[in-house]
């Protein structure tokens, strides 16, 4: 030490105010922050590693990375109309396929096989939850009065909320096909017009029955389903995901590594409760979390084009799942009696809900498509895919992002209980 | 102490127990402004939970800590800006400057801005790192990690400093260095608590101590007060060489019969070239005894004085050695 003449200067008369808790829990944040960029881990495994192993898991499937999926197809209406467009859907679906590897969707687009068979109209929701078929696209009764009437047509869709791309497949072929309606309509209606204008006698019924033929086989337009994939845009995510488990697990930990290398001491021997230590941790977890992902969320926008669909959805999606998984993080720390147990802890439950959540594959079957949706990152994927579909915003996966939130709320609110003991040393 | 200030630090009763074992037991102490307090015990005696306590970071199950009037508990904060720890591990962040570690913990103390950038560079100045303010603390030597760590305490001029083995583990030359500036801050009206179990710093450093064994403070006083207390003796012992030819066993009984005899000496053993005195008297008893074999055919050619010290206050208080 110094063999410095410099004296310390004596205690000072007085003292500035102790800083309120947000503060002290705010600086908290900020240093544990400070201390993941120069580290880089942040930038590491936060971004990096998330985007470079999720590429590397979509394209382990090489060009071979695949969906398929069967989807049913339901007559209730028993109607000559219904009858042809059944008969036209399969056998026209069936027999060209839906190919999504055209330039419109990018060059990691991978090959749908999509097969669409005849289901019997009873017990559609059972076939549909035993996996039979992954989806079934209902042809209600009165579609062929409807059609001729002219009313508004309306298909239905019967998904499995573990197989949401199936569902979005199924509704974007039954959306094609009340387009394809809607535009016989048109030409039956201007065909009428026409020979009226001429002067021609015409009969509407012959008109429509020509539109009809002319309209068959119907063209299922699968621009929808294109935009639906991306194996960047689903496993990087998926690996972020599994990342925030270590990421953020990390910055749960550091509540017990600062116990153990004493800097925990120092903060707690200053005017600082362990509520703004609680606080300071938990807020720099989920910024973490959230720069992750929104990171990824942009890299994988502007660098890849992936559309992952509705910004105001995709943002709830992300933040709750982070929410989520801090909270599950927090339990897992507060629970676990010393740092490496919390690491291993970490790392199984971390491996498990990536298996069944689908981080490491697309789609899934039986117990594992069933589970997914009862996994934090698994319920996010679903949700996110539901969105990159095109169709659903905000409100469709609000559900989703409650049920996130809720996890992380709950399980954080029991871990940070656990770790204020910590915290008191 | 002097009476006619207010304690800075009030510790009453102080009782801490885990599970069946009770780590500190009934430990009361206070310190004066510009006091250093030594707490002196082996390692596993109850210092660094006393500490805790004191520093509001443990809750104590009975007893308790006031520090400039105020209680301290682990609910406290205002309180807390009176304190600085020096912890026995080096609690800084490795990944951070020292500047860095010491403008985060200056912020959580209140301070910002100008007063903020000057006192560190005041505490990295005392504690000789003003050079080496913007490299990583895992880059330091294990002597300059702990004189960062000390800056860390000092950075919000505590009233109270409380240094918990601040010298573990460093070089000499800097541990003396860390000695001397300690010594300086208890000049400067700093109430310091020193806790160690090297006798030599309590001595050196500590204007009282109190020994602590097993959770109970056995003793306090200042060093001279507690080697009275204890009736401790100094021992001289004396080399010589007789000369050739002589019967040195006749000679060496004389002298010692001759030492006997002399004022304040009360034993006297006597071997085939040495001479142990016992005596109260100190060092004082040394010209005399040496004079004592003038005219005797031996040549007196070593003195040893061991005079009483801490680690025989201890010895005689617990009945075994400080550093068990």
């Amino acid at each position: 030490m110094a063999a410095s003449s410099t004296a310390p200067a004596p205690p000072r008369p007085g003292r500035p105010p102790v800083p309120p808790t947000w503060r002290q829990a705010l600086r908290i944040a900020g240093n544990d922050l400070r201390r993941r960029v120069r580290d880089r881990s942040l930038l590491i495994m936060s971004v990096l590693a998330p985007i470079v192993l999720g590429m590397i898991v979509g394209f382990a499937f090489g060009g071979g990375f695949s969906f398929s999926a069967t989807i049913g197809v339901a007559d209730e209406d028993g109607s000559r109309v219904s009858r042809q467009i059944s008969q036209a859907l399969i056998s026209e679906v069936t027999s060209d396929g839906v190919d999504t590897g055209s330039s419109a969707s990018g060059a990691d687009a991978p090959e749908v096989g999509l097969e669409l068979e005849p289901v019997e109209p009873d017990g559609v929701r059972e076939l549909v939850e035993d996996g039979t078929v992954d989806a079934v696209i209902v042809l209600p009764a009165g579609l062929g009065d409807a059609v001729q009437a002219g009313s508004p047509v309306t298909l239905g869709v019967v998904g499995h909320p573990g197989r949401t791309l199936s569902a979005a497949i199924a509704q974007a072929v039954a959306d094609s096909i009340a387009a394809q309606i809607a535009a016989t309509r048109l030409a039956v209606a201007a065909a009428v017009v026409s020979g009226q204008q001429s002067g021609q006698p015409v009969d509407p019924a012959q008109v429509a029955a020509d539109a009809r033929d002319l309209a068959s086989p119907l063209q299922v337009q699968p621009t929808d389903v294109r935009s639906t994939f991306s194996v960047i845009g689903y496993f990087a995510p998926a690996m972020a995901m599994l990342f925030l488990f270590f990421t953020l697990g990390a910055g749960a930990r550091s509540v017990i590594s600062e116990r153990n290398e004493g800097t925990l001491q120092r903060v707690r021997a200053a005017p600082v409760t362990s509520g703004a230590v609680l606080l300071g941790k938990t807020l720099a977890v989920l910024v973490q979390g959230l720069l992750s992902v929104f990171t990824i969320w942009a890299v994988t926008s502007l660098a890849f084009g992936v559309d992952w669909g509705d910004p105001l959805g995709v943002a709830a999606v992300l933040a709750a799942v982070v929410v989520s998984i801090a909270g599950i993080a927090l339990l897992i720390t507060g629970l676990a009696r010393t740092e490496n147990q919390a690491d291993g802890l970490t790392t199984i439950i971390a491996l498990a809900l990536a298996v069944l959540g689908g981080s490491f594959f697309f789609g899934g079957a039986g117990a594992v498509a069933a589970l997914k949706p009862f996994t934090p990152n698994g319920r996010a994927l679903l949700a996110l895919t539901e969105l990159s579909a095109g169709e659903a915003t905000l409100f469709d996966v609000l559900p989703s992002v409650l049920g996130l939130l809720a996890v992380g709320l709950l399980t954080g609110a029991v871990g940070l209980v656990a770790l204020r003991r910590k915290v008191a040393l | 102490m002097d009476g006619s200030q207010e304690p800075v630090l009030v510790a009453d009763r102080l009782v801490r127990r885990f599970g069946d074992l009770t780590a500190v037991d009934g430990v009361s102490l206070s310190i004066a402004p510009g006091e250093t307090y030594g707490l002196l015990g082996p390692n596993g005696a109850g210092k660094t939970t006393t500490i805790s306590m004191i520093c509001g970071l443990l809750e104590a199950d009975a007893g308790s800590v006031t520090v400039q009037g105020q209680p301290m508990t682990t609910g406290s904060t205002g309180v807390k800006s009176a304190l600085g720890l020096v912890p026995q591990d080096v609690a800084l962040y490795p990944d951070l400057s020292a500047r860095d570690n010491l403008r985060f913990f200056g912020k959580l103390q209140g301070l910002s801005g100008r007063v903020l950038d000057a006192r560190i560079a005041e505490v990295l100045e005392v504690v000789g790192l003003s050079e080496r303010a913007k490299d990583r603390v895992e880059t330091y030597s294990g002597g300059m990690k702990r004189r960062a760590n000390i800056a860390a305490g000092l950075l919000h001029q505590p009233q109270l400093l409380v240094l918990d083995e601040p010298t573990v583990g460093v070089d000499p030359q800097s541990r003396n260095a860390i000695l001397e500036s300690i010594d300086e801050l208890g000049g400067k009206g700093l109430a310091v608590l020193y806790t160690t179990h090297y006798m030599e710093e309590a001595e050196r450093l500590c204007d009282r101590i109190g020994i602590i064994d097993e959770g109970r403070l056995v003793a306090e006083g200042t060093r001279d007060a507690l080697v009275a207390m204890v009736g401790a003796d100094t021992t001289v012992t004396l080399t010589a060489t007789p000369s050739e030819g002589v019967d040195a066993a006749a000679a060496m009984a004389t002298w010692a019969q001759r030492c006997r005899a002399l004022d304040g000496v009360e034993d006297v053993q006597a071997t085939k070239a040495t001479l142990d005195l016992v005596t109260r008297e100190g060092s004082v008893l040394v010209a005399a005894a040496v004079m004592a074999a003038d005219d005797l055919p031996l040549a007196v050619t070593a003195v040893e004085v061991n005079e009483p010290n801490l680690e025989t206050v201890f010895l005689h208080l617990t009945g075994k050695a400080l550093r068990d």
